[in-house]
């Protein structure tokens, strides 16, 4: 994670969700190991929550909060949370005392990413003491699932915070499809490597200013001291390209053990899953001249009308019966809100009310799974 | 295997005709070394193509590989002309290393390890272009999509009513790039998405080499390494070169054009000035920034180098006409298409608006020093500013003070837009400001690497004696 600004909008979230907060009971960490884990766990914003697989997941709305069931102890300072994100978040956490506006404890960006991040929130004085107030995480930006696998308020500790610490300096660059346009730079104990990087070369060419005013004095030439100082430089450069070079080896590696080396069934790419799958799977089941509706947007319409070209794509959204249309088949992906309906053998739109069929009769095709396929118009 | 030979003519052809050319601006004396000759001969023979396809395609003529492989017929009437009268062996000359081979074992082991650390990057790059199909947004709804549709129809559509009207996707943007790829398909008889996404590997490769060729006439080879490393090895440039994106292209161009123009200047070798206008004509082919870069920096800096220059007014506007000449017209056939379509030329309308917007310069620093795009390139440029002070005051042959101009000009043009115009969104949201940056960076680091030299060596080092020649 690494910090952004759009203060205004995590404070009128803040604002809204934390008003009245009543105080909680002591409770130290979740594991989310039983079902039960998150059954105390509260908040705004978000949908379908539960425990999955160790972890808690939720649906997070534009702007989502979730509230900590219990609060810090006398030795607790830290809040440390366990996370993934898989759509692009601010993230954050704060502290809501008695009567108090809410107090962001750290906030940063949380890419979409399939890996869990670990991060350290130092807790407020008031908070620490076991002062009544709530804890709370929030998670503003592109809809999309959450997901904690373990929250602590705990005293700190100097190896589990070490350990953490260089888990996510190491952590491969994310691949997604943003990252083209701004690479992020690895977190080394709460602070980019390039501010690291930064703060040495300041400090070499300081050390160098000194060093050559001091020989200017005496009489000396500048000249060794430029090159040593340009020499150090060079060496902050080049320690940095080696985590950038080990980030691209891993990211190159994880390309190569989920896409290149898998069986055509098994293929993911990171970022997008198993699209390529469903490239492969349309080109098998859409005739090269077909058109063919599509109901989904970015990151797989534009990519869709490129890979399956000269296949035409129709982006209608889900409403796709317009008279005189003769486009009839129908790509989904992963898709539950239209179904086939088996009485009418029309897709029908998901809903409560009267059935909306988007499409005129006809049959699924081939199926990649169970809410991906080709369904196809029969003939007039 | 059969596929592999086919790759290798797709990038051996052009590669001839751009070495041609390259033969043609130089005259009867080789003025590139090698190190700047194989690259160049490669990106513009890339570019020049392009253009070739552009026209048949514009013409009717439909794209096979015997039209492509045609191109070597007047490639051929041109070398048949030149080996007769210039003789044969100008035509596969190369100038010698400006500098001799470095003996300090210090020095070699410095060069060594720097081309070790380019090689991870290349070869990671390299990796990314054999395992990864088309995956970010540019590259399938701009550069792929447009050649993929050029070479499904094998040529380009230039109905109005036709939904493929020029590629299709974004026909307001040049194809350069697009009909590239649509050659290396011809060539490979598929259209194959490694295949043609690795055109920016070769870009990415012939950048390096060009930059180390470039800059070993000015610095000991060690140093030019260590630079051009530095330049390879910036994390966005090298990132973009195993994801098919083409903004580092459009810097490989600026910075050969800006090189030359200015290597012109200082040798007052009108030749090298041809060398230039080449190296813009095939830029101006791949982007929209190219115009903005061409316009707002190279032709300022063109006209006050001739201004300088103690020649006849008459044979100052010949030169400046010839350059332009040489620079936009093989690109004309394209602005008339753009112009009879009425598309969209650089920003679109909305776009022209002057606005300032105060909030740019907290986001830029935000970019520029706190993100993973650029290693420390930022901050070491700020500092090479600084030292390269002193410098700029004594440089009375304007070895680099026209970098610094062209420089100047080039950030001017390419932070401008974002600071005074409402592409300003675009920074905001992020998602193009430091891809844009990749327009200026090789020239960025070529006046790093001038002003640390300058600053640092202990004597005037070796310089070229000037060629009066014109």
């Amino acid at each position: 994670m690494d910090g952004l600004p759009p203060r205004v909008a995590r404070g009128i979230c803040l604002a809204l969700f934390c008003a009245v907060l009543p105080a909680s009971a002591r409770a130290s960490s979740w594991e989310f190991d039983r079902p039960d884990d998150g059954r105390a766990w509260s908040g705004d914003g978000i949908a379908g929550a539960g425990v999955v697989g160790g972890s808690f997941r939720f649906w997070a709305q534009n702007q989502a909060v979730v509230f900590l069931p219990g609060r810090a102890g006398p030795e607790d300072r830290y809040l440390r949370i366990r996370f993934r994100a898989f759509s692009p978040r601010l993230a954050g956490a704060f502290f809501q005392g008695p009567g108090r506006p809410p107090e962001v404890l750290g906030e940063g960006t949380a890419v979409r990413d399939r890996r869990f991040h670990t991060v350290w929130f130092p807790l407020p004085p008031g908070a620490a003491e076991g002062v009544p107030g709530r804890l709370g995480l929030f998670f503003n930006g592109a809809p999309g699932w959450v997901e904690l696998d373990s929250v602590e308020i705990r005293p700190f500790s100097l190896p589990a915070y070490l350990s953490d610490g260089w888990r996510e300096f190491m952590a491969p660059r994310p691949l997604h499809p943003g990252t083209v346009n701004s690479l992020n730079s690895p977190v080394l104990y709460g602070l980019p490597l390039i501010d690291w990087a930064l703060a040495a070369a300041a400090l070499a060419v300081l050390i160098g200013i000194l060093c050559s005013i001091a020989r200017v004095r005496s009489g000396a030439g500048v000249r060794a001291v430029v090159i040593r100082t340009a020499a150090v430089l060079g060496a902050v450069w080049v320690l940095y390209d080696l985590r950038e070079m080990y980030g691209m080896v891993e990211l190159a590696g994880e390309v190569n053990r989920q896409f290149a080396a898998p069986p055509a069934r098994e293929k993911n790419y990171p970022g997008l899953g198993d699209f390529y799958r469903l490239v492969d799977f349309a080109r098998e089941h859409i005739p090269r001249d077909a058109s063919y509706h599509f109901y989904q947007g970015w990151p797989y319409d534009c990519r869709l009308i490129y890979y399956l070209y000269p296949r035409r794509l129709n982006c209608d959204t889900a409403a796709n019966i317009v008279p005189g249309e003769n486009i009839r088949y129908h790509l989904m992906y992963d898709n539950p809100e239209i179904v086939p309906d088996p009485v009418s053998r029309r897709l029908r739109l998901v809903g409560p009310g009267a059935p909306v069929f988007i499409s005129g009769p006809g049959r699924v095709v081939a199926r990649m799974d169970e809410n991906t396929y080709v369904f196809r118009e029969d003939d007039e | 295997m059969a596929l592999l030979l086919k790759t290798a003519a797709a990038y051996l052809v052009p590669g001839l005709v751009g070495w041609v050319l390259l033969a043609a601006a130089e005259g009867r004396r080789p003025r590139l070394t090698l190190w700047e000759k194989l690259p160049l001969a490669v990106v513009l023979g890339m570019g020049a193509v392009g253009f070739y396809l552009f026209y048949l395609g514009v013409l009717g003529v439909g794209f096979s590989r015997p039209v492509a492989a045609a191109v070597l017929l007047p490639t051929a009437a041109v070398v048949w002309a030149l080996g007769r009268r210039r003789g044969w062996r100008a035509l596969w000359a190369a100038a010698a290393p400006f500098l001799p081979p470095d003996r300090s074992r210090g020095r070699r082991l410095l060069a060594a390890a720097a081309l070790v650390l380019v090689g991870v990057h290349a070869a990671v790059a390299a990796d990314l272009v054999a395992v990864s199909p088309s995956y970010f947004d540019d590259s399938v709804s701009f550069w792929n999509m447009k050649g993929k549709v050029y070479f499904e129809h094998r040529g380009i559509v230039l109905g109005r009513d036709d939904p493929d009207l020029l590629g299709q996707a974004n026909p307001h943007y040049p194809n350069g790039i697009p009909l590239f790829k649509a050659w290396v398909a011809v060539w490979a008889g598929e259209w194959n998405d490694k295949l043609v996404n690795l055109d920016a590997l070769v870009l990415y490769l012939c950048l390096g080499a060009l930059f180390f060729g470039v800059l070993s006439r000015s610095l000991p080879p060690h140093l030019g390494a260590v630079f051009s490393y530095l330049l390879m090895s910036v994390p966005l440039l090298a990132f973009h070169a195993g994801f098919a994106y083409y903004d580092a292209a459009v810097g490989l161009y600026f910075f050969a054009g800006i090189a030359y123009l200015v290597r012109a200047a200082v040798e007052r070798d009108r030749r090298l000035l041809a060398v230039s206008a080449l190296a813009f004509a095939a830029g101006l082919s791949t982007k929209d920034e190219m115009v903005a870069l061409f316009g707002g920096s190279a032709v300022p800096v063109l006209a006050l180098v001739l201004i300088a220059a103690g020649i006849a007014w008459r044979r100052k506007l010949a030169l400046f006409l010839g350059f332009l000449a040489l620079a936009l017209l093989p690109n004309l056939p394209w602005f008339l298409v753009k112009a009879s379509y009425n598309l969209q030329l650089g920003l679109s309308a909305q776009a022209r608006v002057l606005e300032y917007h105060s909030q740019a310069f907290a986001l830029l620093e935000r970019y520029f020093f706190h993100t993973g795009n650029y290693n420390l390139l930022w901050p070491y440029f700020l500092l090479a500013v600084a030292v390269s002070v002193p410098a700029l005051i004594r440089d009375r042959a304007y070895r680099l003070r026209w970098p610094a101009l062209a420089l100047f000009l080039a950030l001017a043009v390419s932070l401008g837009v974002f600071v005074f115009t409402p592409f300003f969104e675009w920074l905001l949201v992020g998602t193009t400001i430091n891809r844009a940056m990749l327009t200026v960076i090789p020239l960025m680091v070529y006046y790093c690497a001038l002003a640390y030299w300058e600053a640092a060596r202990p004597v005037p080092g070796p310089q070229p004696e000037p060629n009066r020649k014109r």
